[in-house]
């Protein structure tokens, strides 16, 4: 592992600063570049409190994060980035916060999972996850503790003794599509019917702008996953959920690799791109595979 | 009638003599758009299941564009009566086939014609023994031809005598096709004029490797190559992917891409092509 995961518990904002800002200096008088996703408001009271802020780059985690199944690739091109300047470099992202739905809490939470496998080989840089205890519940900071091998708070650090990294503790499967859903069985002669379906539920649901074309394109490519490893031919299901339209693909294919999709791929390089787009393109992906099985989630909301 | 829209069998007789006679009423086809646009199409693809079908859709035709005061070519033979317009060329010229159709075109300007109108049957030409992606490359060379001469033609395949695959391929390069296309390929691409090409319809997984064909064929021999999506209603990785694949195989060509929708350009920068191919250039 050569990432330093750490979390960092947070009483207020003064505390997040407090704290922030320490961090990210340490790593600017060191010479590494810095990249902090956070919140626009953390970032509004962050950046006047560096002394300087030459070499720390600023992205908000709520439209970046929104998904959290595209932070990975962010902190993977950042960190290859500088390495590949011959720079050392450090981050600051806090992908959870109060007023994420429950199906995006739980795949932030597979994410900081994750992030512990993200690196197991290159230089070591440091990740700091900062968590808001005055909104974030409880049972939310105790899987930051199992999830995160450091843990800080009130300035201090230590090794978490809850530290656990086994994703299967996290939504080991989803929960069972809705009835009503419409239902698709599709190969590869009828790829473009999946897109039609889609696209008019799509509509239907008042997608604006890119969304109906975003929706279709992830959709398409995750099925035609199915079609070129899946076994042949997979099942498309559609509903809406509160605001969001949902598109799940299932097959009989077997994912083993639980980063899949969350790498930027090499431009022109063919094949391996379908789950990272979806990642690019929709609200959240969800995706849960076992032996024989696997089940891609994709929702966008309206 | 927009290029690109496949019209079946049925009303097929009605559709021919309003799109190529001098008295269709444009209203009635395209309300928005202007009287040209409906000239512009010449080049038309027709399916059909045989000979008599051949002679009963294209008698109407070849009436009209004598009504019109047109001269008419017919490629390869016909069991129609041969009129006093008609000329019958059966000289199957094969593949040498465009020079042909520009001599036959030029000589009726010079003999006063208002107009040029062509029928091929397609199995007559000598094409048959041509592969699809050669099928392919004479069809659009032949589109080229027939904008830039401002004829109307129209290609009958009787699909008895081509594969379902080779009919589709060939189809792909009219902007209309009548008749029943039963592997239609999905997309359409088109002349429009000098180094530019039209495209409607979808590109994906099942279509990309006739799709690189066609442009491939359109870039081949060119420094700067038009793609004007008029209508592009899908295009996924694959597709994606063709068009950087053409810019990696001509990288001396300048490729620009017109009338690319939003989210066609946000995944073409998304996916790195923008740094990657700075020849192509995307525009809406």
């Amino acid at each position: 592992m050569t990432v330093l995961h750490e979390a960092y518990l947070y009483r207020d904002i003064a505390d997040f600063v407090d704290t922030a800002s320490t961090f990210v200096e340490e790593g600017t008088f060191a010479g590494e570049a810095v990249l902090v996703a956070v919140s626009a408001r953390q970032i509004e009271a962050l950046r006047p409190a560096l002394t300087t802020d030459h070499g720390v780059t600023f992205v908000n985690m709520g439209s970046m994060g929104r998904n959290p199944g595209r932070i990975i690739s962010i902190w993977r091109r950042f960190v290859a980035g500088r390495h590949a300047e011959g720079r050392g470099c450090r981050g600051i992202g806090e992908p959870i916060w109060a007023g994420r739905t429950a199906a995006e809490l739980i795949e932030c939470q597979r994410h900081e999972v994750l992030l512990n496998a993200a690196f197991p080989s290159g230089p070591p840089w440091r990740l700091l996850c900062p968590y808001d205890m005055a909104t974030l519940p409880i049972s939310v900071l105790d899987e930051a503790l199992r999830s995160h091998p450091v843990i800080g708070s009130d300035g201090a650090r230590s090794h978490s003794d809850g530290y656990d990294p086994d994703l299967e503790r996290l939504g080991p499967w989803l929960p069972p599509a809705p009835r009503e859903a419409d239902e698709l069985s599709f190969t590869a002669r009828n790829l473009r019917s999946v897109r039609d379906v889609v696209a008019r539920h799509a509509r239907r649901a008042g997608l604006a702008g890119d969304r109906v074309p975003d929706l279709c394109l992830a959709t398409h490519e995750v099925a035609l996953n199915s079609v070129r490893h899946g076994g042949g031919w997979g099942v498309l299901r559609i509903w809406r959920e509160g605001a969001d339209l949902i598109c799940e693909i299932s097959d009989r294919g077997t994912i083993t690799d639980p980063l899949v999709g969350r790498s930027a791929p090499e431009p022109g390089k063919p094949g391996g791109r379908g789950l990272w787009l979806a990642n690019e393109l929709c609200g959240l992906v969800r995706l849960r595979s076992r032996e024989g099985n696997t089940v891609v989630r994709l929702h966008m909301s309206a | 009638v927009q290029p690109g829209n496949t019209v079946h069998t049925h009303g097929v007789i009605y559709f021919l003599s309003i799109i190529v006679g001098h008295n269709l009423t444009p209203v009635r086809l395209a309300p928005k758009q202007p009287d040209d646009a409906l000239y512009n199409v010449g080049h038309i693809g027709l399916v059909v299941t045989a000979e008599r079908e051949y002679d009963e859709l294209v008698q109407p035709l070849l009436a009209e564009g004598e009504r019109s005061g047109e001269k008419l070519i017919v490629f390869g033979s016909t069991a129609l009566p041969i009129s006093r317009s008609m000329l019958l060329n059966s000289r199957v010229p094969g593949t040498g086939m465009l020079r042909e159709l520009r001599h036959e075109v030029n000589v009726a300007w010079r003999e006063g014609y208002h107009g040029v109108r062509v029928v091929a049957n397609m199995h007559q030409l000598g094409v048959l023994p041509l592969t699809a992606p050669e099928l392919l490359t004479f069809e659009l060379r032949l589109d080229q031809a027939v904008t830039q001469l401002g004829a109307t033609m129209v290609c009958a395949y009787q699909s008895h005598l081509f594969t379902p695959k080779t009919v589709a391929v060939a189809m792909c390069a009219h902007p209309h096709g009548m008749g029943i296309n039963r592997s239609d390929i999905g997309f359409r691409i088109w002349s429009d004029g000098e180094n530019c090409w039209n495209m409607a319809g979808a590109i994906d997984v099942d279509n990309a490797a006739t799709f690189h064909m066609a442009l491939s064929s359109a870039a081949l021999g060119n420094q700067r190559i038009r793609l004007r999506f008029t209508d592009l209603r899908f295009i996924d990785l694959t597709g994606l992917q063709t068009l950087v694949d053409l810019a990696g195989e001509f990288p001396e060509m300048i490729l620009t891409l017109e009338g690319a929708p939003h989210s066609f350009r946000r995944w073409w920068r998304m996916l790195g092509y923008e740094e990657m191919c700075p020849q192509v250039a995307v525009v809406p």
